[in-house]
């Protein structure tokens, strides 16, 4: 399948918009923020699950994992 | 002129002052340049005017490494070579790329970047693209960080369209079509060539043995490698061997996509960026530039994508063998419609990353056992990334993944097999692994025992053997290639020109002539 064809699949299959897709990636698995946070070389940034994400997006997911 | 097989050609009592085998970029580049010193140009294309099976089947082969591309899709066997299907992308290489990086072995050329830009001029207007002057790459605020934007130049040139009226109607250019080049006979010495060995495809028709000055390959970054290693009946690892460098360092510009972007609010339109070579220096990066791309649904292809999947299997199978794939699982006109407005709402895009690759010894081209219509043995590419590769390739999305954040242009999730090492990455039937860039198979080095050809593109040991076109490249950078190829060509073609005038001035001093046989 064609890479954009792809995303455009699993977006039509989630139906989200940007932030709630996001999270639905985030947390496909249930895990505790010591252990799916690791930081990348940039004070500020974050990897968590591959998606490189700001310490504001990463406060807000702790918010929701909570 | 133009001959349309060997027995047309006038080639027998004849010394040409140049022989070139192989008629694509490089090797029409050379011939012109060679021709307007008032060289006597021999120019010999294995392949005819357009595609035929039994032409093109010669490049047939294996992939033992990495999935790569199939030998025989990968590049165009008939006159004019792969630019009969190229892209027309044009950059030069970075001032960096000549340069030598401690974290990089055997990294920088033999000569400096100057020495290729000095035939940018030349090159613009053969490829006919405007000065760089008028496209300049730029640097640009991205999340806070000053980073560079680049700008590519577009060709429209396909050497067959645009010079064969030009090569027919010169009267020092000879060109031979289906005139393939299967030997090379060595003087006593095995220092200089005395004869190159031609068959056509008609196993029928006798061999053709010329007589030049001087010999160049320009068969390619896969062929010259491969036609040096099959030529052993003399020296028996392969003419300029000696070191077992012919074919090792095979690489490619990696293009892999490395993260997909999910944007937030503004779609931007799609950017190359990269950044200085302080900053790759810090990190121990390979030259390396990151597109950001914007998905986008074009109406016209689908339309197009269409039309062609309800034609014939004959049509489609012409199209996928000229490197025109098409994918008829999925898009069309009615997945165009069905994602359309969703796609409005939710903008995607991904980050494909080019880099520059790593000079490893174990990724090379080599031979099969298996021989092909002319009993040259195929080729086997072992395609290979380093560690290093895949260091730039995470080093690079990381990077990009930050900016796009600081930027609030939305946010980078890098892939799987870029963060499990466990995960192969994805092949040639999935994604765009390489460029079709064919490199570093006979590199350029001073030490013959860390390249093939020296600064003037010189085979080491072997006085009047030169090779022209990509497999001479020391590194790659990131640029695709024949925008160099085209330099090279040139500075190539004022070398021998040089050495062959002074060569008839003063014998003795320069090539080593051939003679009359």
């Amino acid at each position: 399948m064609h890479i954009y064809m792809r995303k455009v699949d699993y977006i039509m299959k989630t139906r989200r918009g940007f932030f709630r897709l996001l999270l639905s990636g985030l947390l496909a698995s249930r895990f505790a923020p010591a252990a799916w946070a690791s930081p990348v070389p940039e004070k500020g940034f974050h990897m968590v699950n591959g998606w490189i994400l700001t310490d504001s997006d990463v406060e807000v997911l702790s918010r929701y994992e909570s | 002129m133009l001959y349309s097989g060997l027995s047309e050609a006038p080639l027998s009592e004849r010394v040409f002052d140049v022989c070139i085998a192989g008629g694509g970029p490089a090797g029409i580049t050379l011939a012109r340049r060679l021709a307007s010193q008032g060289m006597d140009v021999l120019l010999m294309e294995g392949g005819g005017l357009e595609l035929t099976v039994d032409s093109q089947d010669l490049y047939d082969g294996k992939n033992i490494g990495l999935d790569y591309y199939e030998p025989y899709t990968a590049r165009l066997r008939y006159l004019g070579g792969s630019s009969n299907h190229w892209g027309g992308r044009c950059r030069e290489l970075d001032a960096m790329d000549f340069h030598s990086r401690p974290y990089h072995p055997l990294s920088g050329w033999p000569i400096e970047k100057a020495e290729l830009d000095a035939y940018a001029e030349e090159a613009d207007a053969i490829l006919e693209i405007g000065p760089r002057s008028a496209v300049p790459d730029t640097t640009v605020k991205l999340g806070g960080e000053t980073v560079e934007r680049l700008t590519y130049r577009h060709s429209p040139v396909k050497f067959l369209d645009k010079y064969l009226d030009e090569l027919k109607a010169a009267p020092n250019i000879h060109v031979v079509i289906n005139a393939n080049l299967v030997d090379l006979e060595l003087n006593e010495g095995l220092k200089s060539v005395r004869h190159a060995v031609f068959r056509s495809h008609d196993p029928g028709e006798r061999e053709y043995r010329i007589s030049a000055q001087a010999f160049c390959l320009c068969m390619g970054g896969l062929e010259n490698p491969r036609f040096m290693l099959n030529a052993n009946r003399q020296v028996p690892a392969g003419i300029g061997n000696e070191n077992d460098l012919v074919g090792r360092y095979f690489m490619e510009h990696p293009h892999f996509v490395i993260g997909d972007i999910l944007f937030e609010d503004t779609v931007p339109e799609t950017e190359n960026y990269s950044m200085p070579m302080d900053f790759q220096d810090d990190r121990e990066m390979l030259n390396f530039s990151v597109r950001v791309v914007t998905e986008k649904l074009h109406l016209l292809r689908e339309v197009s994508r269409t039309a062609l999947c309800a034609t014939s299997f004959g049509e489609r199978l012409a199209r996928a063998v000229l490197g025109r794939n098409i994918d008829c699982d999925v898009g069309g006109t009615d997945e165009y419609f069905d994602a359309r407005a969703f796609l409005a709402d939710n903008p995607v895009g991904h980050v494909q990353v080019n880099t520059e690759q790593f000079l490893n010894p174990d990724s090379r081209v080599t031979l099969l056992d298996e021989t092909d219509a002319l009993g040259m043995r195929r080729i086997a590419v072992d395609w290979q990334l380093a560690d290093e590769d895949f260091h730039t390739m995470r080093v690079a999305g990381e990077w990009i993944g930050q900016r796009v954040a600081a930027e609030g242009l939305g946010r980078v999730r890098l892939r799987d097999w870029l963060l499990n090492r466990d995960i192969a990455p994805p092949g040639a039937d999935e994604e765009m692994p390489g460029g079709h860039h064919h490199m570093c198979t006979t590199r350029m080095s001073d030490d013959p025992k860390q390249g093939v050809v020296d600064r003037n593109c010189q085979v080491h040991g072997v006085e009047n053997l030169f090779i022209g076109g990509s497999s001479v490249f020391a590194t790659a950078g990131h640029a695709n290639p024949t925008y160099s190829i085209v330099q090279l060509a040139l500075r190539l073609g004022d070398h021998l020109g040089e050495a062959l005038q002074q060569q008839s001035m003063n014998v003795g001093r320069g090539l080593s002539p051939a003679g009359r046989t």
